[in-house]
């Protein structure tokens, strides 16, 4: 607080420099200057809003602002309306300030009208702590509330608070302070901070901007370069909760929340970094990468891969930054593996990364979980773009099918249903595996071999050089075996094997879609077209063993009592 | 033909008769005697014209051909007569577009309809004539006007249609003879033929008809002519037939009384209805009255006799005709009949697990896929295999058409006389219902409704000790002995609610007899809303089976359980329709909320019931096939980490195994679920664990030490439920069976080795030292003898391994196609493919010759009117000139004759 010997300085200055102003105040000026400092808490709303009305009129009254930062502060947790009340006044108050230019030094400013700029200044620094404290209030109304108050103030801070000289402002302090608190609050729940970047955040390019500003700021200011766990995914949530990236396609930066840009700009300045497409890029891409930096646990490490390939990538300038984090990541294993492959395949492809062994790692991507696991069909999705050269030797190839339709048998029914016609499709394209379905002893001589010793089967599964499985030699039996699988289409499918192949290629995408829950729906939802059939004997007993039935027959009296 | 033309002229002239030697007076005479003289004239000028005609060169137009293509037949245009044409055209716009000029923006007007008027052709005398003769006629006529017999003449328009013929003629001759040739004139006949008042159209076709030509379309008038003539003609002949019946009538009548007297009986009343002879009782009535014909009196003992032999006739029309009975069969043609049932019974259940049918469908389906091609969103490859998503495939399994399945329940009845049928203490098979099963078995479902009831009823004949009684005495004596504590009879439930208001007060025990009496008091043969009611009752008794076994768990009443199942089955054999669609709610209801977790006893008696009730070794089946589904989804996605899903686990694999003991399919969860879970019963963990399947670490359900004294036991039911200390025990125990049981239903399929090669090798860890010490003997010994059968059967499967050898099919003939060869190619034709465009190319052609004679025709009308409109217009000046002038002239006679005046005036002055 100013002392009161400043106090009285500025009002008598102030009342001295604006007589027009002080000419206003005088008609009404006298019963709110007197409540004004006499009250310490006001009892009701009206007292809140007289002291609003008091600063407003008079620069006299400017230390009403303290009371109200003071009610703000200490009746929050009293009593919330009131403090809302108080908040609500202040950032009129403030507003008004700042378009009247109160917060704004001018070079004609005398010392003392600097002294109270520099106060007021200091006094909203204040007022923007206290709302973003606010933040983290238990109460969604009053988080709501102090967002929007904020959002308010961003926007007024734009227009009226631009340096003389500059061609454009943001108040990148303010919002920074803003997306710092959104970040570490532990009380704003998912749904207001989803809102707030759909509303502002993604919607606006400056805010956006500003946004990443804050967000590298914080991230990179952390002096022990560590970052709680908790905050590391607000973040990142926040992060992956953006969906207008600016992208090479972008055509214009043209939105803005508070004020636009000049579109030309004045000869001697360059443009605004903002209006700059390839900087606001770059500023995305050194945020993913400040990020990146630390340590993602393993969930948040798979969502930012799944973003990766639609969101993240796309908004980079150089998508080579990610390379470490991606290869790190395949050679994870496991579901992350899985997901990290997209991402490479991106980069091998487009940005000539060489990855060695990348067919053998895919082999090991092969396990047993695979077939199980949520991404199967983004799995196989990525599994036919890099098996669908013809120029891969066969012997790979081969691999892939023995080890695939291993796996089929224990793979639930939607996943033999793609791995069948995949399998199908790879047999077409590679002749020399059809070996594998469909091999005739060459001469007498080794089919008496065979009859005498059996057929060895050369393939190690062990093995995990996919080129030195030795599964063209090998043949599909467990396809074979699959024939038989108990629900009817699947056996249907798998039968594809064995007819003559004469379609060119089964479309992949068709059978990726299939689970328990999708065929057993099916399955229900048919209607009944004609009765069902019904086992014509009543047997006499259902859990208990009739007399003269032997052992062996029945594997539920065997094996089970029923008392 | 070298000839001048004015020879010709000559010729022609003679020919016609209008030059050259005058015939005698004779011949001329006898001439006008034929025809008046005013015809002759006619005849002569229309001879006239036409050699005018045909003389004047500009009359006829021919389009010279350089070349005679033969074969073409008449080309249209090769000679045309364009002043002919012109004029006919002229004529018919005179007629429709100068009329309609005429009447524009008038409204009204008078026809002259007299007859005549409008043909110049007549003479005025011969018109008076005519006109006196049809007014004399219609005055005549006038009388009957509502006489339809009378052969009236139709009128169109007020007109008649044999006047308007006449009208026409006259112009359609012409007309006739120039529309092949011109060209001009094809242009103009649609219009012709549009605007054309409906006489001359008739005329024209009968012309055509007279000729050759196709079948003509009839008017509405001659229609509605031959209609009405047809009606006369019925109603005359009705009349007819009334009028003989009558008269023959009559004459028998009058005949009668002979009859009567040499029949020797009384004549009956005259006066009563004897209208009828057919009506007339043959016996006669108490009722009869002395006839005037006196006959020999009969005594009363005669009429009684007569009255008895009538009697005796009547009933005997009722009777049935004998039939030969069913021969009593042998003992061995009752087996050999028995076998054969079987085996055809046994044949269509292989069908059935094959999938025959099924899978001929599919094979349609996949091809149409194929067909279809691949962008085409609505049916992908994958519903092709009946994957679902959007279009269902019929995958149904269709029943040949030969097993009917009324058949089996049929057929069925027989064993239930042997084996189920009760027969009581007196020996007496019961009688009533063995008599229904001779009729319908004989009958072979002549009577499907009796079939049907037969067959619910052979459980209840089952349960039921003497259902040959009548119902009521039969629940009493069934029930002596609970009589006192159970009512007899009970309402039929018809949700779930009313079931258990119903039970509300019983013993779980007696429930079976409830549900049984409920079956027999509302038996479809009772009543006939009883059928919905059952079907209903049904499906209300599995819901009560599953809450019985969620309510009674751990302790299920296994024998109630058991009677209330095969009620249900006796049911559905009845109803499978609605037994199997409340199956399949109770599936999906599992499926939809506790597929993830525990399942309840109710689900396990309802996974069971489907195991006896329906035939699981079909390749699909509506209920089996979900019910897989549920089984195998809840085997391969369960985390097993208590033993009581162990236990629930286990009693699902024995079912599946139990689902597949005939048809023994493979079944990947079945196998991953048993190999995990012996694995995670294993004393310790095995460090990398062999096979495919997907394993959840878990210490939960370990076997730490088996005691001494543990004797091998069965698992219970009630072990899932409450399990005891030792149920972990006694599940690695029938897992190992189960092993050594799948073991034994998928010997011989081409993968059994890389099924059951982890087996081998998680056996033989679990006899390894790690953990065999902990195991203890007993567990050694079954161990021991599964991992001895399991790898010999694997080095046995190995020694006889082949490579598979899947496409030994005939090589496919690779398609060739022959160049197609047009024979006679001409470049003026159009050799379109495609039929619809073609047909669309002819259209648009067609369109384009129509707008172009439209066109024409409408400029020509243009041109007519504007002629006209110039005509009227010179005519109005011409006349109004002429008034002018007049008036002049009248006004300069005045003046004149005023200025005379004046000058005379003037004069005299």
């Amino acid at each position: 607080m100013p002392s009161t010997a400043a106090l009285s300085k500025k009002r008598k200055l102030s009342a001295a420099s604006k007589d027009s102003k002080s000419k206003k105040v005088t008609k009404k000026s006298k019963a709110p200057s007197s409540k004004a400092i006499t009250k310490k808490t006001p009892a009701s709303q009206e007292d809140i809003l007289e002291l609003e009305d008091a600063i407003v009129e008079s620069p006299k009254h400017y230390n009403n602002i303290v009371t109200l930062l003071g009610h703000f502060a200490d009746l929050l947790d009293v009593h919330p309306q009131l403090a809302i009340t108080a908040a609500v006044s202040l950032c009129r108050t403030f507003c008004r300030l700042m378009a009247k230019g109160r917060l704004i030094r001018s070079k004609e400013d005398s010392e003392e009208e600097a002294v109270i700029v520099a106060w007021l200044k200091d006094r909203y620094k204040d007022y923007v702590v206290e709302l973003c404290r606010c933040l983290d209030h238990e109460e969604g109304a009053i988080q709501n509330t102090a967002m929007t108050l904020l959002m308010r103030l961003v926007k007024d801070e734009g227009l009226h608070q631009k340096p003389e000289g500059d061609d454009y402002y943001f108040p990148n302090g303010t919002f920074g302070k803003i997306v710092q608190a959104v970040v570490s609050v532990k009380n704003l729940d998912e749904e207001a901070k989803a809102e707030w970047v759909e509303k502002y955040v993604d919607a606006y390019d400056d805010v956006r901007f500003s946004f990443f500003l804050g967000m590298k700021h914080f991230l990179d200011d952390r002096t022990d370069q560590t970052i709680p766990p908790e905050l590391l995914e607000n973040a990142v949530n926040l992060l992956l909760q953006l969906k207008n990236l600016p992208t090479a396609d972008t055509e214009e930066i043209e939105t803005f929340y508070a004020v636009s840009p000049p579109s030309k700009p004045s000869r001697k300045s360059k443009p605004p970094a903002l209006l700059l497409l390839s900087a606001h890029r770059k500023l995305v891409q050194e945020t993913w990468c400040s990020i990146l930096r630390y340590p993602l646990p393993q969930a948040l490490c798979k969502s930012v891969l799944i973003a990766a390939e639609r969101r993240i990538v796309p908004s980079f300038i150089k998508p080579q930054l990610l390379m470490d984090f991606l290869t790190a990541c395949y050679d994870h294993g496991g579901t992350i593996s899985l997901l990290a492959l997209n991402g490479l395949f991106h980069l091998i492809s487009t940005k000539n990364l060489d990855y060695p062994n990348f067919f053998t790692k895919l082999y090991a991507l092969l396990d047993r979980n695979v077939f199980h696991v949520k991404y199967r069909s983004r799995f196989f999705r990525l599994l036919d773009t890099f098996l669908a050269s013809t120029h891969l030797p066969a012997t790979l190839v081969a691999s892939f099918i023995k080890r695939m339709s291993r796996l089929c048998l224990a793979a639930p029914p939607g996943a033999i249903v793609v791995v069948v016609p995949f399998v199908y499709n790879l047999f077409k394209r590679h002749r020399a595996t059809t070996y594998m379905m469909h091999r005739i002893p060459v001469d007498a001589e080794e089919a008496a071999e065979w009859a005498e010793t059996g057929y060895q089967d050369p393939f190690d599964a062990e093995e995990t050089d996919p080129l030195q499985t030795g599964a063209i030699e090998s043949c599909v039996w467990e396809l074979e075996t699959l024939m038989s699988h108990w629900h009817p289409n699947v056996a249907t499918l798998c039968r594809i094997i064995k007819e003559q192949f004469t379609k060119e290629r089964y479309q992949l995408e068709d059978f990726l879609d299939h689970s328990y829950g999708s065929m057993f729906d099916t399955e229900v939802n048919r209607e009944l077209k004609k009765a069902p059939v019904v086992e014509p004997d009543v047997p006499k007993k259902i859990f208990e063993r009739l007399e003269g039935e032997v052992e062996g027959q029945n594997p539920l009296l065997d094996l089970w009592s029923f008392q | 033909m070298a000839q001048s033309q004015l020879k010709r002229l000559k010729s022609s002239l003679r020919n016609a008769g209008v030059i050259g030697q005058q015939k005698p007076k004779k011949a001329k005479n006898k001439r006008s005697l034929q025809s008046s003289s005013n015809d002759s004239r006619l005849s002569r000028d229309q001879a006239l014209q036409s050699i005018r005609e045909e003389f004047n060169p500009f009359e006829i137009k021919k389009t010279k051909t350089k070349h005679d293509i033969s074969g073409q037949g008449q080309v249209k245009g090769k000679e045309g007569r364009p002043t002919l044409s012109k004029s006919i055209g002229e004529e018919h716009r005179k007629r429709t577009l100068l009329v309609e000029m005429q009447k524009r923006n008038k409204a009204g007007g008078i026809v002259d309809r007299r007859f005549g008027e409008s043909d110049p052709t007549m003479a005025p005398e011969d018109r008076m004539l005519e006109r006196f003769t049809r007014e004399k006629q219609k005055r005549v006529r006038g009388s009957d006007i509502f006489n339809l017999e009378d052969d009236g003449e139709l009128t169109h328009f007020g007109q008649t249609l044999g006047g308007m013929r006449e009208l026409g003629q006259g112009i359609r001759d012409d007309f006739e003879g120039a529309s092949e040739n011109s060209e001009e004139e094809a242009e103009t006949t649609p219009r012709l033929t549009r605007k054309r008042p409906l006489g001359t159209e008739d005329d024209d076709k009968d012309a055509d008809g007279a000729e050759a030509g196709p079948e003509r379309k009839k008017s509405k008038a001659e229609v509605m002519k031959e209609v009405m003539a047809k009606s006369k003609l019925y109603k005359y002949e009705r009349q007819k037939a009334k009028e003989d019946d009558e008269e023959e009538r009559e004459r028998l009548d009058a005949d009668m009384g002979e009859l009567w007297a040499l029949l020797g009986a009384k004549q009956p009343s005259t006066t009563g209805n004897t209208s009828g002879a057919n009506s007339e009782p043959i016996g006669g009535g108490e009722a009869k009255v002395p006839t005037t014909t006196p006959l020999p009196k009969t005594d009363e003992e005669q009429r009684k006799k007569e009255l008895k032999y009538d009697q005796a006739v009547r009933e005997m029309m009722f009777d049935k005709r004998s039939k030969p009975a069913e021969r009593t069969k042998t003992e061995e043609e009752k087996a050999a009949e028995e076998s054969e049932r079987l085996k055809k019974r046994e044949e269509a259940r292989q069908r059935r697990m094959r999938g025959e049918e099924s899978d001929d469908e599919q094979a349609v389906g996949g091809a149409d896929a194929s067909e279809l091609g691949q962008d085409d969103q609505e049916f992908t490859e994958a519903t092709a295999y009946g994957l679902g998503g959007g279009i269902p495939v019929a995958t149904y399994r269709v029943m040949p058409s030969d097993e009917n399945p009324e058949d089996f329940l049929d057929g069925d009845y027989e064993v239930s006389e042997d084996g189920y049928v009760y027969v009581d203490e007196e020996g007496m098979v019961d009688g009533e219902f063995s008599n229904d099963d001779g009729g319908s078995t004989s009958g072979s479902g002549e009577n499907e409704d009796q079939d049907e009831d037969d067959n619910e009823d052979d459980f209840l004949a089952d349960v039921l000790p003497s259902s040959g009684i009548p119902i009521q005495t039969a629940i009493s004596k069934n029930d002596a002995d609970r009589g006192d504590r159970l009512a007899f009879t009970f309402p039929c439930p018809q949700n779930h609610k009313e079931m258990l208001e119903v039970i509300k007060d019983i013993a779980i025990e007696d429930i079976p007899t409830v549900v049984q009496r409920i079956r027999i008091l509302h038996h479809a043969k009772l009543a006939a809303e009883n059928k919905g009611k059952l079907q209903n009752f049904s499906s209300v008794l599995l819901e009560h089976i599953i809450y019985l076994a969620n309510l009674t768990a751990p302790r299920i009443s296994f024998s109630v359980m058991e009677l209330l199942i095969r009620h249900l089955h006796a049911m559905s054999k009845t109803y499978p329709e609605f037994v199997s669609t409340a199956f399949r709610k109770h599936l999906k209801e599992l499926n939809d909320a506790r597929i993830n977790e525990e399942l309840r006893p109710g689900d396990l008696i309802l996974l069971t019931a489907v195991s006896t009730i329906f035939p699981t070794s079909d390749s699909f089946h509506p209920v089996v096939t979900p019910s897989m589904l549920v089984m195998c989804r809840w085997l391969g996605q369960v985390a097993l980490d208590s033993t009581r899903l162990m236990v629930v686990g286990t009693y699902l694999v024995t079912l599946c195994a139990q689902y597949q003991q005939l048809s023994r399919r493979y079944m990947p969860e079945v196998m991953g679920f048993t190999l995990n879970a012996i694995s995670l019963l294993a004393p310790t963990a095995q460090s990398k664990l062999p096979g495919e399947f997907v394993h959840a670490e878990s210490d939960n359900v370990r076997i730490d030490k088996v005691p001494q004294d543990w004797r091998p036991r069965k698992l219970a039911f009630s072990d899932m439920y409450a399990p005891r200390s030792d149920t972990p025990l006694a599940v690695l125990h029938v897992l190992l069976s189960l092993l050594d049981r799948l073991c034994t239903l998928w010997d011989g399929k081409t993968a059994f080795i890389e099924v059951f090669e982890p087996a081998v090798r998680i056996l033989s860890y679990l006899s390894g030292k790690e953990c065999i010490g902990r195991l203890g003997p007993v567990f050694k010994k079954q161990i021991g003898i599964t991992f001895h059968g399991l790898s010999s059967r694997v080095s046995q499967a190995k020694l006889s391994r082949r490579p598979l050898e899947l496409h030994h099919h005939r090589p496919l003939p690779i398609p060739s196609y022959v160049p197609k060869f047009e024979e006679d190619y001409s470049m003026d034709k159009h050799y379109e493919p495609d039929a619809a465009r073609r047909e669309l190319s002819k259209l648009k052609a067609q369109h384009k010759r129509e707008k172009k004679g439209a066109v024409r025709e409408i400029r020509k009308d243009a041109r007519f009117i504007s002629r006209v409109k110039l005509q009227e217009d010179k005519k109005a000046s011409n006349e109004y000139h002429a008034k002018m002038a007049r008036l002049t002239a009248m006004i300069q006679s005045e003046e004149g004759a005023a200025a005379n005046e004046y000058k005379r005036s003037k004069v005299k002055k």
